[in-house]
């Protein structure tokens, strides 16, 4: 199947079968591997994009279900002063210790910071349901915090 | 306990050259290459003239935090400016990059920083006395009127200085020292310093590739069908639907299975969906883990080979005895990326891109299944997201799958092997399954003064390369570890060890032995302390008191008394526990406190305190006990592999859960300072106290001992579950 899609703001045209979850397509057909396979079954978050905004996990998402008007951002393609400060704030605080599932981490935590600028500690623990096995939640919390703190500092 | 760990290390480079030769070993392949220009006085460093500081990376960075430690190590006796420093990615297999005991390329046992110690020390220092030479050559002044800092000779009387980038040809020339003098720690200006992570940007950004993330040209990618039954084989299988499906380019069978071959990863994986396999599943098909535990429970009901002995078991001589049974589960490992690994292999020539912790003894692995000879191996290891053990292999099993999947295909192109995550929950090499049981008479002051203790579990050493290094007068170490040699002074015990057998492979997981003899001992001392109407700290301190071996444990426990108000009473609501542990030559220990609202559990705080020797990098140390929390607490609420049928039960994140951000507790830590000025282990030592230090505020709060993992706690709830 030949299909287009917006990613990072550019047209891409793929041929994959319609059930391949977007992930695969990202990855193998787009060579866009910073978008990570940890589960399949959307239950780690190693795999989540920007779809229109929103954090996305994509291991199980077929590519079928997607269409080219979709606003599809990758960890390599995140624009904006909200990643930037995200970015920022993960590299200096050394979030990452083996660092797979962090692009997801940031993906999540990049989206909750657009739509919520100042979140509480609840809404941190709500919308940071991604899986890391090394456990540095405490430091994506920190990290979290302080890319809010300049967010609001302009 | 350093001692201990010195017994260790001697066993396994025994071991290493008695099984391998490697200390002679003809794995003395090329360095990496380095351009003539840049100045290499060790396989280890290359200084670029544009003033890069390369550090080729003798261990694998997992997680750890290794390639930031290493290079801090390097860069402080060189007096490098830090900025210039850069990690690489080692794809030798020279011995100038063997661990330092072990006489192999191996990553393991929480030592990357403490082996290579004095090694990146000479390295770094050695660069810098030539460095110098070649700057005093150059101005023509002696070399001892000159100093070095941030990457530049520095000559104060003629107000001049040089870079590092400017001397690499001239230093080059010269003729290494044969000694040279190590900093003292009052010179040290990045060791023990809070750098940023060396991989901080490149895994904030996306752009560090993991072994998964590998793209060669014409590479396939291929999925495996595993036998669903431990120990299962391949009976017959059928191609029909699957060999005909898109981007399939060849199916074969291995010894562990049948794998496609396809141009995309879900190509592969559909296809291998389709296969039709008959399995010949064996005699274990019709075990479950209740069977499994009765068989351990009737063993520890008899004496097993008595591992230790101190003094004469007499229960009629104590005034009053504690038993009790701890069962401790099957754990995978379940690293983030899964396993995988990229293979191309042509007829006198193999070449390996992956994540893996053991490429020396991974090469020998290779070099016995291809017959290729070992200087044909090429290693390319890769960034490993995660690890926690299961990409240190004694058989290589991930490679060797890797590499017989290519040579059944006889394809000239790269093959990148993926497994998903229900192969990794589901494929065995778990930490072992272990029960615990245990008696303890104690004396008119409710001291215990005989102690006998049956370990029931499966070897990990045994019909491995590691089984000399490990398994001491017949008893594997990897069993035992952590309860062996305990500092608790007990007149009269004696411990047993009762190794089974089964067809599910067991492999060392974070803590090793030491993630169940640890929460075991623990929750013992716990169990004794309460019995006793003691303060658990004082009651240790009694049970530690002039034993030399002990004083670093006790200045864990004087550390996290004093941070604490642990001889005042809790708050209302306010439950506490604590445990310490020595391992990995380190000693940690937590003070936990939780909260009960009505019958819901959640954490209120959690103190930690750590002596690790020489603190290398205080924030680096700092995470591994963040790491450790949230690894021991996903072992207490989410983990366990269960077996049905011959099968394992759980088979991805759903149903094997890892702790989230919304449970794991903020943790504040102490380091500890006990006077060593030697780094010992940190990545795997503070997961096993954390484990019976919940589990005691569990009692506290409920009146419930936990004897099993995950905590089933009857009428609460903890954290989200």
């Amino acid at each position: 199947m030949k299909k287009k899609l917006k990613i990072n703001g550019e047209i891409q045209e793929i041929d994959a079968d319609a059930d391949t979850p977007l992930l695969w397509v990202l990855r193998d057909h787009l060579g866009l591997t910073g978008t990570k396979y940890g589960c399949g079954v959307m239950a780690c978050g190693a795999c989540t994009v920007m779809v229109d905004g929103r954090a996305t996990r994509t291991c199980a998402m077929p590519v079928g279900a997607f269409n080219e008007q979709q606003d599809i951002t990758t960890i390599e393609g995140l624009p904006g002063a909200t990643h930037h400060a995200v970015q920022k704030a993960w590299a200096e605080n050394s979030v990452a210790q083996c660092g797979y599932c962090q692009s997801g981490m940031i993906m999540t935590a990049t989206a909750m910071l657009q739509n919520n600028p100042a979140p509480s500690d609840t809404d941190i623990d709500k919308h940071m349901t991604n899986i890391c096995r090394c456990g540095t939640y405490q430091l994506v919390r920190v990290a979290i915090k302080q890319a809010a703190k300049e967010l609001q500092n302009g | 306990m350093d001692k201990l760990q010195l017994g260790r290390r001697g066993f396994l480079q025994g071991a290493a050259c008695l099984s391998f030769g490697l200390a002679l070993s003809p794995y003395r392949v090329l360095a990496q290459d380095a351009p003539a220009s840049t100045f290499s006085p060790s396989a280890l460093l290359r200084i670029e003239p544009d003033n890069t500081v390369r550090v080729v990376m003798p261990h694998a960075e997992m997680g750890q935090g290794a390639y930031t430690g290493i290079a801090q190590i390097i860069a402080d006796e060189l007096d490098a400016e830090w900025h210039h420093v850069v990690a690489e990615h080692l794809e030798s297999l020279d011995a100038a990059f063997n661990h330092q005991d072990w006489g192999t390329i191996a990553t393991g046992a929480s030592t990357s920083i403490s082996n290579q110690w004095n090694n990146l020390r000479e390295v770094g220092a050695t660069a810098r006395a030539m460095l110098v030479e070649a700057a005093a050559k150059h101005w023509d002044v002696p070399a001892a009127t000159l100093t070095t800092n941030r990457s530049m000779v520095i000559d104060k009387a003629n107000s001049r200085k040089i870079s590092y980038g400017k001397l690499t040809t001239s230093a080059a020339q010269l003729t290494p020292p044969a000694k040279v003098t190590l900093k003292t720690p009052d010179q040290y200006s990045i060791i023990g310093q809070n750098v940023q992570r060396i991989d901080s940007v490149a895994k904030s950004s996306g752009s560090a590739t993991f072994g998964i993330d590998l793209q060669l040209p014409n590479m396939l990618v291929a999925a495996i069908a595993h036998s669903p039954v431990f120990g299962g084989k391949v009976k017959s299988f059928d191609t029909a639907a699957a060999a005909s499906m898109p981007g399939v380019k060849k199916i074969v069978e291995i010894p562990t299975g049948v794998a496609v071959i396809a141009d995309t990863f879900w190509q592969a994986k559909k296809a291998k969906d389709a296969l039709k396999i008959d399995w010949e599943s064996g005699a274990f098909a019709s075990t479950s883990s209740n069977d499994l535990w009765q068989q351990y429970s009737d063993l520890a009901d008899t004496q097993g080979p008595v591992f230790e002995r101190r003094g004469q078991i007499d229960f009629a001589q104590s005034d009053s005895q504690i038993e009790g049974e701890i069962r401790f589960p099957f754990l995978a490992h379940a690293p983030m990326e899964p396993l995988n690994a990229t293979v191309q292999l042509s007829e006198d020539r193999c070449e390996i891109w992956s994540g893996t912790q053991l490429q020396g003894i991974d090469a020998v692995n290779l070099e016995q299944l291809t017959g290729i000879a070992a200087s044909k191996i090429k290693i390319n290891t890769q960034w490993l997201g995660g690890s926690f053990g299961r990409r240190a292999a004694p058989h290589a099993d991930f490679l060797v799958e890797a590499v017989q999947i290519a040579k059944a295909s006889k394809l000239p192109n790269p093959i990148k092997m993926i497994w998903q995550r229900e192969d990794d929950i589901q494929g065995g090499f778990y930490r072992p399954m272990v029960l615990h049981r245990y008696k303890i008479g104690l004396d008119a002051n409710k001291l215990p003064a005989h102690w006998a203790h049956q370990v029931v579990g499966a070897s990990i050493s045994e019909g491995t390369p590691f089984e000399e290094a490990f398994v001491v007068d017949g008893f594997d170490t990897l069993s035992t570890e952590g309860l062996r040699h305990t500092k608790y002074h007990v007149d009269n015990l004696e411990f047993g060890l009762h190794t089974t057998k089964h067809p599910i492979e067991v492999l060392w997981l974070r803590s090793e032995a030491d993630s169940h003899t640890g929460p075991a001992v623990e929750a013992i001392m716990n169990r004794l302390a309460r019995n006793a109407g003691a303060n658990p700290i004082d009651y240790r301190r009694k049970l530690l008191a002039g034993n030399d071996e002990a004083h670093r444990i006790v200045g864990v426990l004087d550390a996290l008394d004093k941070s604490s108000n642990w001889k005042t009473k809790p708050a209302e609501n306010i439950y506490r526990g604590m445990a310490v542990h020595p391992s990995f030559g380190s000693v940690s220990g937590y003070i936990v406190e939780l909260k009960k609202t009505g019958t819901h559990l959640s954490f209120h705080k959690v103190i930690a305190a750590m002596d690790c020797g020489r603190v290398v990098n205080p924030e680096s140390v700092k995470a591994q006990i963040y790491s450790s929390v949230a690894f021991a607490l996903s072992t207490l609420i989410g983990q366990k592999v269960e077996i049905a049928g011959g099968k394992a039960v759980q088979s991805n994140f759903h149903d094997y859960t890892v702790a989230k951000l919304s449970e794991v507790p903020d943790v504040e830590v102490i380091l500890v300072d006990n006077g060593l000025t030697h780094p010992t282990g940190v990545g795997e030592v503070g997961v096993p106290p954390f484990i019976p230090a919940v589990t005691e505020a569990v009692f506290a709060a409920t009146g419930q001992e936990v004897n099993e993992f995950p905590m089933n706690l009857d009428g609460y709830s903890f954290l989200n579950a």
